[in-house]
């Protein structure tokens, strides 16, 4: 009888301290997720969600502020006619750039840059681009424009595919005044863009050819008083598909992540603001801007001298789309006027910018 | 590990060429980081890297690490949940689970053995068919999981190799010290099994 009685106190001891502790254990290993989720609430980093580090533009040997503005207006001669002939000159080359801090990606770019020289004529003029591929793939320039099919820069198309060191002379007159862009038509097509062979292509109306309307085109057309009132920025909406998953790691304004919201664009806060804006994204059949605090008129392809959309703060381009935004930050508080694209996708992989505006 | 600081991952490299993290997306985002120890790590190197970030309970987030060129590397943390500091209480919390579930079962089965002395010889011998039974099973189960672990291991390590380098091993030395100890490794004759163990003479 004995060792039985043994065994049931020890049955009752186990059951006992078996119930006891696992109320124990239980609450001991409940307590943490509480506390460490309020103190994630009041973790408030607001300026965490970017890029760590700085970009080097020196190394880059082209700036993103720079390239807001520094239009290339070519060697300006003119010909027998009288028609005023533009001659610019542009490489193909094969460079490392750096895109997000500590990034690097294989670009392919038009003379060390990208996006490529922001190309600037009057509507009318005689283009002549001379082309010279110094990279290691055969390239194109296409022009979005009014051309010749030989001059159209696609590759088994008239003059087609220019072979690495062979060079061809590109020649057309500006047509119609607008937001262009050029960019390699060489195969594979998408590969050939998302390297980074793309550029701005702006076409300023002639005023004399639009009596109905001179006012608006003067202020459109760069080196005239009402122009110099503006402050004009070229916008180039791009991604970069660092791992070649057909997917872009990095999205941008003018290719480096985060720039212009580390450093925000200055803007006198009475004069007006022209963008013009242009989306070379590659994978994404879309891309967007959207302005804070403000709205906008857009010209889609700037090819109208009245607006296409009226105060809107959003626009809209598929890939290869492109068109001019006009707003005004007169009377406004000075101070930080974010931009972005809608997608938050893109606007959390560096597609954030902004405007500082000053009295 | 995550906690209220965010995230902290420990981070190995497994290519031959060093590795410079030089970004960190977060859910698609990126995100600010510290690394300690910071610079390229070489192969088989670690660094520890802190994300400052908000993280929901129960959900799942993905981080993406970037290199130099670009490359990335995935992390997917399933379901968040906070990571248990050290304290006294909870090693002995820990200490407790670890009685409950190693030693109490134990004791609860030496509880049936009287019981089990009352069994005549057929019936022992079922039992113990039915624990060979369950060791077997529980080979081949440790084997599985040993083998599934090895795959989530880097490469460099050659874990599944491992797995059977150690499998081989513990037999050995279990069957090593099975013969030493004097006794046929076939267990003990089976009309002896009243429950009065056999020591070597």
């Amino acid at each position: 009888m004995k060792p039985r009685k043994t065994n049931k106190s020890r049955r009752t001891l186990l059951r006992s301290s078996l119930l006891g502790s696992a109320g124990v254990l239980a609450s001991q290993l409940a307590k943490p997720l509480a506390a460490a989720q309020t103190a994630i609430q009041a973790m408030q980093n607001e300026d965490a969600m970017t890029t760590v580090g700085d970009v080097d533009h020196a190394r880059n040997g082209f700036d993103p502020y720079q390239i807001l503005t520094d239009w290339d207006g070519g060697t300006v001669s003119t010909l027998p006619g009288g028609q005023r002939l533009r001659e610019y000159n542009i490489a193909a080359v094969d460079k490392e750039i750096e895109i997000a801090p500590g990034l690097f990606f294989p670009a392919w770019t038009y003379n060390g840059r990208v996006p490529g020289p922001t190309l600037r004529a009057t509507e009318g003029d005689r283009l002549r681009i001379n082309f010279v591929n110094g990279g290691s793939h055969p390239h194109t320039i296409h022009f979005h424009g009014i051309h010749s099919a030989f001059m159209d820069g696609v590759a088994g198309v008239g003059r087609g595919s220019v072979q690495p060191g062979e060079s061809f002379t590109y020649e057309f007159d500006a047509a119609p005044f607008g937001c262009h862009l050029y960019h390699c038509h060489a195969i594979p097509l998408k590969r050939h863009i998302h390297k980074g062979l793309y550029g701005g292509f702006i076409i300023d109306p002639d005023p004399a050819k639009h009596p109905q309307n001179v006012e608006i085109a003067r202020s459109r057309l760069l080196g005239t008083p009402e122009n110099a009132r503006w402050q004009e920025f070229i916008m180039v909406m791009n991604g970069f598909d660092t791992n070649f998953d057909n997917e872009n790691e990095v999205y941008a304004v003018n290719s480096i992540a985060h720039a212009y919201m580390k450093k925000p664009i200055r803007i006198e806060r009475e004069r007006p603001v022209r963008l013009y804006l242009l989306n070379l994204i590659e994978f994404d059949p879309l891309n967007s801007l959207h302005l804070h605090a403000n709205f906008f008129d857009y010209y889609d392809h700037g090819t109208t001298l009245t607006p296409t959309l009226k105060t809107v703060d959003t626009v809209m381009q598929c890939q290869g789309q492109r068109g001019i935004l006009e707003f005004s930050f007169a009377g406004f508080e000075p101070g930080i006027y974010v931009f972005h694209a809608h997608q938050s996708e893109f606007a959390e992989l560096g597609w954030m910018s902004a405007f500082e505006v000053v009295a | 590990m995550l906690n209220e600081e965010g995230i902290t991952l420990l981070v190995r490299a497994d290519g031959t060429e060093p590795v410079q993290i030089v970004q960190i997306q977060i859910d698609g985002a990126y995100w600010v980081f510290s690394q300690n120890p910071p610079g390229a790590l070489p192969r088989l190197g670690t660094t520890q890297i802190s994300i400052p970030y908000p993280w929901v309970k129960d959900e799942t987030h993905a981080i993406t690490l970037i290199t130099r060129s670009g490359l990335t590397f995935e992390h997917v943390i399933e379901v968040a949940v906070p990571t248990p500091g050290f304290s006294l209480t909870r090693l002995l919390a820990y200490a407790l689970l670890g009685i409950y579930v190693g030693v109490v079962p134990v004791g609860l089965g030496l509880l049936f053995f009287p019981y089990l002395r009352t069994l005549g010889t057929r019936g022992l011998q079922f039992l113990l068919a039915l624990t060979i039974g369950l060791l077997a099973f529980l080979l081949i189960d440790t084997l599985q999981e040993g083998l599934e672990l090895a795959t989530d291991a880097l490469a460099a390590f050659q874990a599944s190799a491992l797995v059977w380098l150690a499998a081989g091993l513990s037999l050995y030395v279990a069957a090593g010290r099975g013969s030493a100890s004097g006794q046929s490794t076939g267990g003990p004759a089976t009309g002896d099994l009243s429950g009065v163990r056999h020591r070597p003479a």
